[in-house]
């Protein structure tokens, strides 16, 4: 009762002034979440294989000779760009097919993910419009405020809202390059208590995310959370005003571009040939009938976050550290170690979660390592995850029947979550599952092995996000009060609507 | 001391009687354009002009070799009529890529034909299967005429206030909206820009450095490009919300001839104009 009653005052203290102005918008064509295609592990030759069987020409050589895979590339380097800008003006391709060919090398076989890797390739160089200036590229004002959140906003305004168009974002603030195509945005902003003229705002962006793998068929939202500050005269936002505020300072989007004029950076890859081996793709188009919450998650709306939908809530970094960190339950969940009583594990031994829950609910197990990595232990993107009240849950499930202690060594700890909607976490990789230690054996579709450890999916968040939720993280992880942070604002009720949450801590040391 | 002064003087009197000598104003940075609104265009229905762009890809990684893969298009300005908006008489410009084979949107500008402020901005945004129209509307917030940042970086349409009473450094402010009205709907939020303008004279071979930097073609190498060298050259920089866009006019040419907007380098490659005509 008393955790019930200190959930209820959370809302009240953090809520936004009852007075705030709303504005969202959701672009009528949704773009299609793609993989990114790294250049250190050269994964885009195998489609361009296929492209110059079809093509007559050499795309697969002009790449080897000048983006040659190898650790030499950095890691962040990929076609994240390409793919931004076909999610945004191609069809999505949504199938398999065999080319009719009969002549030359015959029947070729195609899947979605070889011809979005064409598309990403068909647009890696396209003139685009820019708007904001690139950190860290040593070019224009090299601001780490910019680009600022007035002229972001007045960006949204144009693209998504006015034109129902999506438009791309450089996502990381630092110097790295991450692209998304963002199609959704909110805006709450209401009138600052203590300064005439200016307001306090807070910004959601939508994205389609690229954590997932190359033949993924949809949108898998991506979202982020910011704040922000900025004066209105006569009605109209002051442009050059706008300051990003709290943890938005140092992460926020670097510049923004719409594609304009498609164009290949490969001269042996050709966009009008692309275009012709590419299938006809979902002429419908993306999902453009569902509501905002399904994109942008609730603002202000609590009750709804509540409802019985098993549409899943997108949850962005900042609102699931936040949620991590709460320790307070709307009703009773109990998780523990299987080996009661145990706290102290070496690297790779087995450990197994189980519990039982008040409520039915959709159950969620993260583990935070003591350097502040997270890890998705359950579910495994794609399995149900719901529970019944008063039945007993394990973690890991079938056919996996452990998962494995790992590094580094300290206090690690696993957070239960059970919530009544089910969650979309952004960034979560959904390409593959970590590696387990020692054992790296994994069917495919993701599935580990029964008598391998089980590691979870790891989250690709870009690096400015990476470090924040790091360090946010590892406080965490040592018991460190968050209460002080900014993220205390993040009011995880509004967020989730009603959850249970329980935590389980053991240490990991070196072999003895 | 006494000297500086006295030099300053005869500078001033310089001035007074006519101005410097040629060499003299290009070494003095504070020597303005005595005749800014010369520079103003003589647009007339049926012009025509050229305007190449080389595009800096920002978004690609950054160890690429980017001087040498700039992206280059040809764009045609146009003027077929004229057209009466509700802020007064303008010229409506329309902008198409010669690129052949690409789907590549058209651009219409409405200029005030008297103050040639850009008043209106229409352009397609690429989309699956065509283009979905953007239009953006700007009012001065004095009434008076002000420089406007559009909304592409990829094409040169940011427009400065050319007229005598321009010089130096000033700071003028507007107010855009989306869509064709010519103020904002009621409730709807707008936003309010401030804008620096600075003239300048800029010395020949400062304008030829920039041309080589970014267009393999030089001044020298053909004939319209030659004669950019013929005129002296005044130079615009526009500042506003920490972009910048740097323009170089001449007289009697319609449109910048040469154009940094941060993003995007352009310069003027043909002309086919009423005052130009022989």
């Amino acid at each position: 009762m008393r955790c019930v009653l200190f959930s209820l005052l959370l809302v009240i203290v953090s809520a936004p002034p009852a007075h705030a102005v709303v504005e969202e918008a959701v672009a009528k064509r949704i773009p299609w979440s793609g993989y990114w295609w790294p250049v250190a592990k050269g994964e885009l030759l195998g489609p361009l294989e296929k492209y110059d069987a079809l093509s007559g020409r050499r795309a697969q050589w002009w790449e080897l000779e000048n983006k040659p895979p190898g650790p030499q590339v950095p890691s962040w380097h990929g076609y994240c760009h390409g793919w931004s800008a076909a999610a945004i003006l191609e069809r999505e391709p949504v199938a398999h097919y065999v080319t009719g060919a009969t002549a030359g090398p015959g029947p070729i076989a195609l899947g979605v993910g070889e011809q979005k890797g064409w598309l990403s390739a068909g647009h890696a160089f396209d003139v685009a419009n820019y708007y904001g200036d690139r950190y860290g590229d040593g070019e224009g004002s090299e601001d780490i405020q910019d680009i600022a959140p007035d002229m972001l906003w007045q960006l949204l305004k144009t693209f998504i809202q006015q034109r129902g168009v999506a438009l791309v974002m450089d996502l990381d603030a630092g110097e790295p390059v991450w692209n998304y195509p963002v199609f959704a945005y909110r805006i709450e902003y209401y009138a600052s208590p203590v300064s005439p003229g200016w307001f306090d705002g807070s910004l959601q962006l939508c994205a389609a995310d690229d954590a997932v793998p190359p033949d993924y068929v949809g949108t898998v939202p991506h979202l982020q959370t910011y704040t922000f500050t900025f004066q209105m005269r006569g009605g109209a936002v002051v442009l050059g005003s706008g300051r990003w505020t709290g943890y938005s300072v140092l992460n926020h989007p670097d510049f923004a571009w719409y594609p304009y004029v498609a164009m290949p950076e490969n001269p042996e890859l050709q966009y009008k040939t692309v275009k012709s081996l590419v299938g006809s793709g979902d002429a419908a188009g993306a999902r453009t009938n569902v509501a905002s919450d399904v994109w942008l998650g609730y603002g202000r709306n609590s009750e709804a976050a509540e409802s019985g939908s098993d549409v899943p809530l997108p949850l962005s970094p900042l609102q699931l550290v936040a949620t991590i960190a709460d320790k307070t339950s709307d009703f009773g969940l109990d998780a523990h170690l299987t080996e009661f009583g145990r706290v102290n594990y070496q690297v790779a031994d087995p450990y197994a979660i189980a519990g039982s829950t008040e409520e039915d609910g959709y159950l969620y197990v993260l583990h935070v390592s003591p350097d502040g990595e997270l890890t998705l232990l359950h579910p495994a993107p794609g399995i149900d995850n719901r529970v019944a009240a008063g039945t007993t849950f394990h973690v890991p499930g079938p056919p996996a029947n452990h998962c494995l202690a790992t590094g580094p060594f300290g206090s690690h700890r696993i957070k239960v979550l059970v919530t009544k909607r089910p969650l979309m976490l952004t960034g979560l990789d959904r390409t593959a599952p970590r590696t387990a230690i020692g054992k790296s054996k994994t069917k495919p579709g993701g599935k580990a092995d029964d008598d391998s450890g089980w590691q979870g999916y790891g989250f690709r968040f870009f690096p400015t996000q990476h470090k924040q939720v790091k360090a946010l993280l590892t406080d965490y992880a040592y018991n460190k009060s968050l209460e002080e942070e900014p993220l205390a604002q993040i009011a995880t009720r509004q967020v989730l609507g009603r959850f249970a949450q329980d935590e389980i801590t053991f240490y990991v040391g070196p072999p003895e | 001391m006494l000297r500086s002064l006295r030099i300053l003087l005869v500078a001033i009197l310089l001035v007074l009687a006519g101005g410097l000598p040629r060499g003299l104003a290009q070494q003095t940075s504070d020597n303005l354009p005595s005749r800014l609104d010369e520079l103003r265009p003589r647009w007339e229905p049926g012009d025509r002009w050229t305007v190449e762009t080389a595009s800096r890809p920002l978004h690609i990684r950054a160890d690429a070799d980017q001087a040498v893969r700039w992206s280059s298009l040809r764009w045609q300005f146009e003027i077929p009529a004229t057209e009466d908006l509700s802020s007064g008489d303008c010229l409506r410009v329309e902008v198409t890529c010669q690129a052949e084979g690409q789907a590549i949107p058209k651009t219409v500008l409405w200029l005030n034909r008297d103050s040639h402020a850009l008043q209106r901005i229409t352009t397609g945004l690429p989309v699956p299967g065509g283009f979905e129209e953007l239009t953006m509307s700007y009012e001065s917030a004095s009434g008076q005429p002000a420089p406007i940042l559009g909304p592409l970086s990829a094409l040169p349409v940011d427009t400065p206030v050319l007229y005598g009473g321009a010089k130096g450094m000033q700071t003028f402010s507007y107010t855009s909206h989306l869509g064709t009205g010519e103020s904002k709907a009621l409730g709807e939020v707008a936003f309010a820009h401030q804008i620096e303008q600075q003239v300048t004279s800029l010395p020949q071979e400062e304008v030829q450095k920039l041309f080589g930097q970014h267009f393999t073609k030089s001044l020298e190498d053909d004939p319209f490009s030659k004669s950019l060298a013929e005129r002296p050259v005044t130079e615009i920089r526009l500042r506003s919300q920490g972009r910048e866009v740097r323009q170089l006019w001449q007289e009697r040419r319609p449109w910048p001839i040469y154009c940094d907007n941060g993003y995007t380098v352009s310069r003027l490659v043909a002309v086919d104009c009423k005052e130009d005509r022989p």
